[in-house]
């Protein structure tokens, strides 16, 4: 298969020559010589058609923000001509240096080609690297272009910033930061604190019979045993909101990247001091089409990681995190609530919500962190129920310092005032002007 | 700079074709008696007037301002198409004067007296067909290559490769074209003792030149033939293969 201009450069040469034959002259016979032979030669030359990749790591792991260098080296093993190679990307991602489409003469013999250029992994996410693209022009163009691809097979995985909280000693005598109150497990190993007496049930053991406490009772048949504390670990639940409004700014830039970030340190600090953290998504503006609780059944799994403590809990954080959008969640507070209620109720547990308190979203909030309230024992104290703010106002307006951005804040203290009066701990966030560290250690007294 | 580069070339091979089209055509009978049947045909209908009797002297300026206005203009625009105009219109220039140098002059047969004569010798039009063609292919291939340069622009490839891809593939169909002619320039050089060789040879065969001829054009062109047959079948294997 030839393109379409070796064919015309070979019918010029037929044309001279037959022409020199018709009129018995020998000069253009030999001028037709000069484009054959070009196509010929031409001919002979061969693209570029054995390509292989060195297979790069499988799973690359970055930061949300990051900048990485990608390097794919190719070898060609023949051929002569111009090589383009190229890989897609993600639209979210940005180009910094380079470009994911270059071009490379191929000299004859076997050639090493190294694509390499730079981005921004701008959003958070699994992406697949799945091949890469080459493509391969003969030198003068008179053979149809080539095309192909190899196998890359390359994960990369885009994990939220973490926002790194730090270790505050003696937390309960410095810090305003809520910790969960006290263990209240239903499972688990019996420590030696005493609870409470009971009557004896089916499976107690001997040994737990208070027999003085039996004796004084006259009118029961049943033994009085001695309840102790079960071992277990404090639990905090999280509560990230993925309304639409979170969204206002860039890719890069918006409350909803921040409320992640924030979510993912905040678990991370916690589940580092051994407490069990449970997560759930939902929606402080569900809308009207959302179904009710009586539909729960159908949920998607991924929008709760129920309360568990380790690595393997930080792990199924980041995993849900990774893939959080926003409207993932048609349920508000109160729904997602009840949907984990079983794993929540009895545990005294520390609640946080992250979310961006407006006007549109303060009553389903407000509702929502009610109902929180009620599944938290020591109600005679502060309720362990944290909000953080994550204001967007800033972000939307890409940083730019101006009195519209002044006065919205403003607005929102308002805002913040009126679930603060319900008794909640309300930590107004920034993003632009402090990190999440700031604003927690503005929390200690005395700081 | 390395497209400017490639366009002093091309400005350079377009004006230096042309000028030798242009100097073969005026170089021929065939200019000559076109003018002069011009002036005859003027002086019949008595319009004859000071500037059309020296025709002679304005023709040539008149005919080599339009072609090199035309050049100028395919030169400017640069797409292989214009690049196959120039081509067309150094061919048309030069063909009179090469057709000079037939053994079998078909204008001959309409009873005019020899209105394809040459006057110079066959090197001088051989080497000026020879360069238009280098001209018409070269010129051909940087087109094709400044194509590919726009596309690959268009698909964001980086300047400095962009501007080592376009230095090499014109330096290959060049460096191509150049090949292609001296091999063409040996031939001319090599014929005349190979023919002194050949010819009592040949002319013990009692078949015309002419059957000859189509004989030998018949076998190049199944040899090329085969080949591009033989490569679309290669190719497919490969592709199969892989």
């Amino acid at each position: 298969m030839i393109t379409g201009v070796p064919l015309r450069l070979t019918l010029s040469a037929f044309g001279f020559m037959l022409a020199g034959m018709a009129t018995g002259n020998i000069y253009m016979i030999q001028l037709g010589l000069l484009p054959l032979l070009f196509v010929l030669i031409g001919l002979i030359i061969r693209q570029p058609t054995l390509f292989a990749v060195e297979p790069p790591q499988q799973s690359v792991s970055v930061d949300v923000g990051d900048e990485l260098t990608v390097t794919r080296v190719v070898h060609v093993a023949d051929g002569l001509g111009l090589v383009t190679l190229g890989e897609e990307l993600p639209p979210s991602f940005e180009l910094l240096k380079g470009n994911n489409i270059q071009a490379f003469w191929k000299q004859p013999g076997e050639a090493q080609l190294e694509l390499k250029y730079r981005v921004k992994c701008t959003k958070r996410g699994t992406y697949k690297f799945g091949s890469l693209l080459w493509e391969s022009r003969h030198p003068l163009g008179m053979v149809p272009t080539k095309l192909g691809s190899l196998e890359l097979n390359q994960e990369l995985i885009v994990k939220p910033r973490t926002l790194k909280v730090k270790r505050i000693r003696q937390q309960k005598v410095f810090t305003k930061i809520p910790m969960p109150a006290e263990s209240r497990i239903q499972m688990g190993v019996p420590t030696t604190d005493f609870k409470e007496l009971r009557d004896y049930s089916f499976g107690d053991s001997y040994k737990q019979i208070n027999w003085k406490a039996t004796a004084r009772k006259q009118r029961s048949s049943l033994p009085t045993v001695n309840e102790y504390e079960k071992e277990g670990r404090q639990v905090v639940y999280v509560f990230l909101d993925t309304s639409s409004h979170l969204g206002v700014g860039t890719t890069l830039s918006n409350s909803f990247e921040y409320a992640v970030q924030a979510t993912l340190g905040l678990t991370e600090f916690y589940l580092a001091r051994q407490f069990k953290v449970g997560l759930s998504l939902f929606n402080s503006q569900p809308r009207p089409t959302a179904p009710d609780l009586k539909g729960t059944e159908g949920e998607p799994l991924s929008q709760h990681v129920f309360p568990e403590g380790g690595r393997v809990q930080q792990y199924r954080i980041q995993r849900m995190l990774l893939n959080a959008e926003l409207q993932l969640s048609h349920r508000s507070l109160k729904e997602a609530l009840a949907r984990v209620r079983g794993h929540v109720l009895g545990t005294n547990p520390l609640f946080v919500v992250v979310t961006w308190i407006r006007v549109e979203n303060l009553s389903s909030l407000m509702e929502g962190t009610k109902e929180l309230s009620k599944y938290i024992k020591n109600r005679r104290q502060r309720p362990n129920v944290l909000v953080v703010n994550v204001s967007g106002f800033e972000l939307a307006s890409e940083g730019q310092e101006n009195q519209a951005v002044q006065l919205m804040e403003f607005k929102e203290t308002h805002l913040i005032s009126r679930l603060r009066s319900m008794g909640l701990m309300v930590v107004n966030w920034y993003p632009l002007k402090q990190s999440i560290t700031e604003v927690l250690l503005t929390q200690v007294r005395g700081v | 700079m390395i497209r400017t580069y490639i366009r002093v070339y091309e400005a350079f091979i377009t004006i230096l074709s042309s000028f030798l089209a242009v100097s073969s055509f005026f170089s021929t009978s065939l200019y000559r008696v076109i003018s002069e049947t011009l002036v005859e045909t003027l002086n019949s209908f008595h319009i004859l007037t000071t500037s059309t009797q020296s025709i002679t002297t304005y023709a040539p300026i008149m005919l080599s301002t339009l072609v090199f206005l035309v050049v100028i203009y395919d030169y400017a625009a640069g797409k292989p198409e214009n690049m196959i105009d120039i081509y067309e219109i150094n061919l048309v220039l030069i063909t009179p004067e090469l057709l000079g140098f037939s053994k079998l002059n078909w204008l001959n047969l309409v009873e005019k007296t020899q209105i394809v004569e040459p006057t110079r010798g066959p090197s001088a039009v051989f080497f000026t067909g020879v360069i238009v063609l280098i001209g018409y292919v070269s010129l051909l291939f940087t087109a094709r290559a400044r194509e590919t340069y726009s596309e690959l622009e268009a698909r964001g490839v980086v300047p400095s490769q962009l501007g080592a891809v376009f230095m090499r593939q014109n330096q290959a169909s060049i460096a191509l074209a150049l090949s292609s002619a001296v091999v063409c320039a040996a031939v001319f050089y090599v014929l005349p003792p190979l023919k002194s060789v050949l010819a009592p040879i040949v002319s013990g065969l009692s078949y015309s030149y002419l059957i000859l001829g189509a004989v030998a054009v018949a076998a190049i062109s199944l040899g090329v033939g085969v080949y591009f047959i033989e490569q679309g079948e290669k190719r497919e294997a490969t592709k199969n293969g892989s």
